[in-house]
């Protein structure tokens, strides 16, 4: 079974649980809390999940909510290429909350961290705090930005667009309060790592196959961005 | 090499040169208030250009900081809720208690005359100083506490960020003196936190990898020549040495601004320009890009329109005060 038709099959379920008997439906199970599991081994580096929530969530040119940055590590045989999709990792402890001046973000029920576009005066505090560089000043709508998990497509019972359209199945989606569900069952069989333990923030976000080199800062030395820069020094004919 | 970034997404810097130039006034106008209290609670000086610098400082702060928020004209969510956790909301309250409150000081002060300060007037100089204190507290705490920013989150940030207010502080206050034709209150201040400014900046360099990484790749001519050389070195030397010339005096205040100016600039765009994910610096800007130059002439125009009317504002009062002493 795959991550969206479960995803799916649960939320209509949800729903006509939810119709025929509400108040049993309550009374019964814990909320949802919303997390990501991200299967690296599948992740083929495509960019078709930047593109895809660059066009569900008009997201502006130069600006990501989530991006698959990629990278060559050093290995026994030679380099090798390692790919990571980054996006909001709707931390349980998230920095960026506590630091907004008006409480424009804050944590849905499900624990998705959002921002309240009409409430945010746009100080760009939280973009500071963030330790994954996960949110932005977005420049068409002029206040903070950043990964929502898709909320208005969760909500009715949709999967976020970059798991929608993943091509390798890379990204699962779930409840992680549900111990039936595919990313809770896949965490129980796999190791799992999340970004920078070291912030002590709770990420919801989760590995298979995260290389440690990676999981904290980057030690990056030299690289494409070195390289470009050089070339656009020499282009410039500066030294 | 562990790793090489082969495909990166850069991030812009979102604190923008206005915040720079909002902590520079803002910074120096709560150095001078607590000059201006020191001066007037303990030596019984008069201090009158320390009072306008905190004044014309203070007031004209607030402008750049509005221009720095990406939306300005919601300022006023600030203030229709509550969130104490954020030392950004208290710094929201401080600021408008801080000009207003050196305002009506330089008011209370120009109307007096040459009388001598009433009880209400010393009251209002402690809380003056009370507020520079807020000021200095909470943006360096504001600054300071941002984990993800390794080159601020640290004790020797918010330590250099307060000594060079103050020395900022100091030195406009010896600059507006030196124009007055008096030697002033400032020198000492000057010298004492120069003095320290190099002890600390140089513990925290020896100690910190990452403001060592930041003053070798990105800012070794803002951090080494603008900020320790020009801006606290020289000024010190010349404070030292100028006892009775004002122009040397004027100088060295000029050049302890401009110090303060050189290592806000420096910390503040190179810590956003240290990736927090990779250990790159995002595209180099260039130092005096248009932008900038828009911000440091815009910044200066405020300001000296602020200079005029604290002065035009505590002359006149004093010039009708001393007429109705006379009638
Ligand atoms: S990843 Fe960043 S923006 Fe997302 S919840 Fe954590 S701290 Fe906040
Ligand atoms: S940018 Fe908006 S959401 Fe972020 S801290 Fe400022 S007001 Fe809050």
């Amino acid at each position: 079974m795959n991550s969206r038709r479960e995803f799916l099959k649960l939320a209509m379920a949800g729903s006509t649980a939810a119709v025929a008997a509400p108040a049993a439906a309550s009374a019964q199970a814990k909320p949802k809390r919303w997390g990501m599991l991200v299967d690296l081994r599948k992740c083929i580096g495509c960019q078709a999940c930047t593109v895809a929530c660059t066009i569900e969530n008009d997201v502006p040119e130069g600006q990501h909510r989530t991006a698959v940055p990629v990278y060559e590590l050093d290995g026994p045989n030679g380099p090798s290429q390692a790919v990571l999709p980054r996006l909001c990792n709707h931390c349980d402890e998230p920095p960026c909350i506590p630091v907004c001046p008006v409480n424009a973000t804050f944590k849905t029920e499900e624990g998705a961290v959002v921002v309240d576009a009409e409430q945010c005066v746009a100080c760009g505090y939280c973009v500071q705090a963030c330790p994954y560089e996960a949110r932005f000043i977005n420049h068409k709508t002029g206040v903070a930005d950043k990964c929502t998990f898709c909320v208005h497509r969760t909500s009715v019972g949709l999967l976020p667009a970059c798991v929608e359209t993943c091509v390798g199945n890379a990204r699962v989606f779930g409840d992680l309060n549900d111990p039936e569900s595919e990313i809770r069952k896949l965490m129980a069989q796999h190791e799992t790592k999340g970004l920078r333990p070291e912030f002590k923030t709770g990420p919801n976000v989760y590995y298979i196959g995260l290389d440690d080199r990676l999981a904290s800062t980057v030690a990056v030395g030299g690289g494409a961005r070195d390289l470009r820069q050089g070339l656009e020094t020499s282009a410039h004919g500066e030294v | 090499m562990p790793a090489v970034d082969l495909m990166s997404f850069d991030h812009e810097a979102v604190w923008r040169p206005w915040a720079v130039a909002y902590f520079l006034l803002v910074g120096t106008g709560a150095g001078a208030a607590l000059l201006l209290a020191y001066a007037r609670l303990v030596r019984i000086a008069e201090a009158k250009g320390a009072l306008i610098v905190a004044a014309s400082f203070a007031l004209a702060s607030g402008l750049p900081l509005l221009a720095d928020l990406h939306q300005p004209a919601r300022f006023m969510h600030f203030y229709l809720g509550s969130a104490p956790g954020s030392i950004m909301w208290w710094g929201s309250w401080f600021l408008p208690l801080f000009i207003v409150s050196t305002l009506l000081l330089a008011f209370m002060t120009g109307r007096r005359g040459n009388a001598p300060m009433c009880g209400g007037e010393r009251m209002l100089t402690m809380i003056v100083g009370a507020l520079a204190l807020c000021i200095l507290g909470y943006t360096a705490g504001e600054m300071s506490v941002v984990a993800a920013r390794p080159v601020w989150n640290t004790l020797g940030f918010p330590v250099v960020l307060i000594l060079t207010a103050l020395m900022s502080g100091a030195g406009a206050t010896m600059i507006i003196d030196s124009l007055n034709g008096e030697k002033g209150e400032g020198r000492y201040m000057l010298v004492v936190t120069g003095a320290a400014t190099l002890v600390a900046f140089g513990l925290w360099m020896l100690t910190d990898t990452n403001l060592s990484t930041l003053a070798a790749d990105y800012a070794p001519v803002g951090l080494f020549g603008g900020f320790i050389i020009a801006g606290v070195v020289v000024p010190v030397v010349l404070a030292v040495s100028a006892k009775a010339s004002l122009l040397l005096r004027g100088v060295s205040g000029a050049l302890a601004v401009f110090g303060a100016l050189a290592f806000r600039w420096s910390t503040f765009n190179g810590a956003q320009l240290m990736s927090k994910t990779e250990t790159a610096f995002y595209g180099h800007e260039a130092a005096l890009s248009q932008d900038a130059l828009r911000t440091l002439a815009g910044s200066a125009g405020l300001l000296i329109l602020s200079l005029i009317f604290v002065t035009l504002l505590i002359n006149l009062l004093a010039v009708r005060a001393s007429k109705q002493t006379q009638a």
